[in-house]
């Protein structure tokens, strides 16, 4: 059992070694282009040395929290008010349709309003973090037991304490599910759209930049890099999060 | 109640189809576009189905090879699930300097966007198969193969069926990603990224609404009917 343990740790650690061990021998050796596939001791060293890299990052991380908190928050107004009045009941359909539009088909059209820059990126940023929560708090809302809300009645809630007492303690499971779904779309699209339409930082305009150069380094470490953040984001902030809450109270299992 | 459930959504369904063909009708009558539409369509949905496809029967080989071995799967695994991590669009501009301009970029796009979540989902439902069912399999004197195609399969049907919709939704978007930066003259990715060039703000919206009740309609017709015809009539879910 304990073997069993240690070895789940090393192997991977021995693979990706390995993996670069045999990547960097073939670029050596000029079995594969180097110019075109790197080498990993070209990447990290690219990695370690720039100073410029950390500010493309800082710039990609703070549109990332600007539109998800900005996404976030109208998403859940928009789920809580749609929820509450049958006259919107129309929407919900609306919002899984438009969910599935793929956040970087809307880079184009926010160009021609907002131009090129940091408008346009945290717009559609906001836009792909607001469908994904608002439909997820609706699923949440749709679930609850009526009996709560009856018991609500005895003892003479108003609607705000309906909200703050019954509501939300019920579909945390679900905002922490939203909040998930949003930080990864969000990641993806924002890294797309700065391809498109950055005109200074971000890992997505770096990656981009770097092809105009052929600097396949640069475009590798680009590579890494957003992939290790949002894994880091997800496997260890949001992870956190759930410990503390649903999976403390009991609402989720721990995995 | 569940049969009037399914009723409405079919209601749902068709009202959001003739939705869609007034879009269409009003973009011919007033020549938003030619029948060139169709064409972009077509050639999307068919780098979409290569892509997805070849993905598909990689990911499902690849998890058969890994799942050999519990010291492979431990390897490789935590790598896997890394690498799902990564945004898709990302692999383009590298894709771009080492396949050039071609349709192949944007297949390995769309491969690369769903063989991950694929690959990670089919090795997770082959791990968590019930023993049981593998002794029983045995008992009946099933030899490897029939074990694999009779027991294995359906049994971790759920958890592939589980990465095919994550890695159809993940390739959709790197889709339409890949073809505004790497196509030349077809693609829906493509006709939105050229329209903006000429300030067509009707072109772009209705492309915009084409590519997400396309997308939509995967998720619905495709996965749903799989679903229907496979896990549901098992057994394994309502």
């Amino acid at each position: 059992m304990n073997r069993e343990k240690i070895l789940k740790i090393i192997l991977p650690f021995l693979t990706v070694l390995l993996i670069f061990f045999i990547w960097e021998l073939l670029s050596k050796f000029g079995i594969i282009n180097s110019a075109l596939f790197s080498s990993p001791s070209l990447i990290f060293s690219s990695i370690a040395s720039s100073s410029v890299i950390l500010q493309h990052i800082l710039n990609s991380l703070l549109r990332l929290i600007i539109s998800v908190a900005i996404g976030y928050i109208l998403g859940f107004l928009a789920g809580i008010i749609i929820s509450d009045s049958y006259k919107f009941k129309f929407l919900e359909d609306l919002i899984s349709f438009f969910m599935s539009i793929p956040g970087i088909a809307w880079a184009p059209v926010f160009i021609l309003f907002l131009g090129f820059g940091n408008n346009t990126i945290i717009a559609v940023g906001i836009l792909t973090a607001f469908f994904p929560v608002t439909y997820n708090i609706l699923h949440g809302l749709k679930g609850i037991d009526k009996n709560l809300f009856n018991l609500g009645d005895v003892f003479c809630y108003n609607s705000f304490q309906k909200l703050y007492l019954i509501k939300l303690p019920s579909i945390t499971n679900y905002l922490l599910i939203a909040l998930k779904l949003s930080f990864a779309r969000t990641w993806r699209t924002i890294i797309a759209v700065e391809m498109i339409a950055a005109t200074m930082f971000g890992l997505g305009y770096m990656i981009f930049d770097a092809r105009e150069l052929l600097n396949s380094k640069i475009m590798f470490s680009g590579i890494i890099l957003s992939g290790l953040i949002y894994y880091i984001l997800e496997n260890f902030c949001i992870h956190h999060i759930e410990e503390f809450t649903v999976i403390k109270w009991g609402m989720k299992k721990r995995i | 109640m569940g049969h009037e459930k399914k009723n409405m959504n079919k209601v749902r369904f068709i009202l959001l189809l003739i939705f869609i063909c007034m879009i269409f009708s009003y973009s011919m009558i007033f020549g938003v576009f030619k029948s060139d539409i169709v064409v972009h369509i077509l050639r999307s949905l068919l780098r979409m189905l290569s892509g997805y496809v070849l993905a598909l029967i990689l990911g499902v080989f690849t998890a058969i090879i890994l799942n050999l071995s519990k010291y492979l799967s431990y390897a490789f695994k935590p790598l896997i699930s890394f690498l799902i991590s990564i945004p898709t669009i990302t692999w383009v501009p590298l894709l771009l300097i080492i396949t050039g301009i071609s349709e192949k970029t944007i297949i390995l796009t769309i491969f690369l966007g769903s063989y991950f979540a694929i690959l990670y989902n089919t090795l997770e439902g082959f791990e968590n198969i019930d023993q049981n069912l593998l002794k029983a399999g045995k008992t009946v004197g099933y030899d490897n193969f029939e074990l694999f195609i009779k027991v294995s399969l359906p049994a971790s049907f759920n958890n592939i069926l589980v990465g095919m919709k994550l890695g159809i939704a993940y390739s959709w978007r790197a889709l339409v990603g890949a073809e505004m930066l790497g196509a030349t003259s077809c693609g829906l990715g493509y006709l939105i990224f050229a329209s903006r060039k000429f300030y067509d703000m009707e072109k772009m919206l209705i492309t915009l609404l084409i590519i997400g009740f396309l997308g939509y309609l995967f998720n619905i017709i495709i996965i749903k009917f799989i679903e229907n015809n496979t896990i549901a009539k098992w057994g394994y879910r309502e």
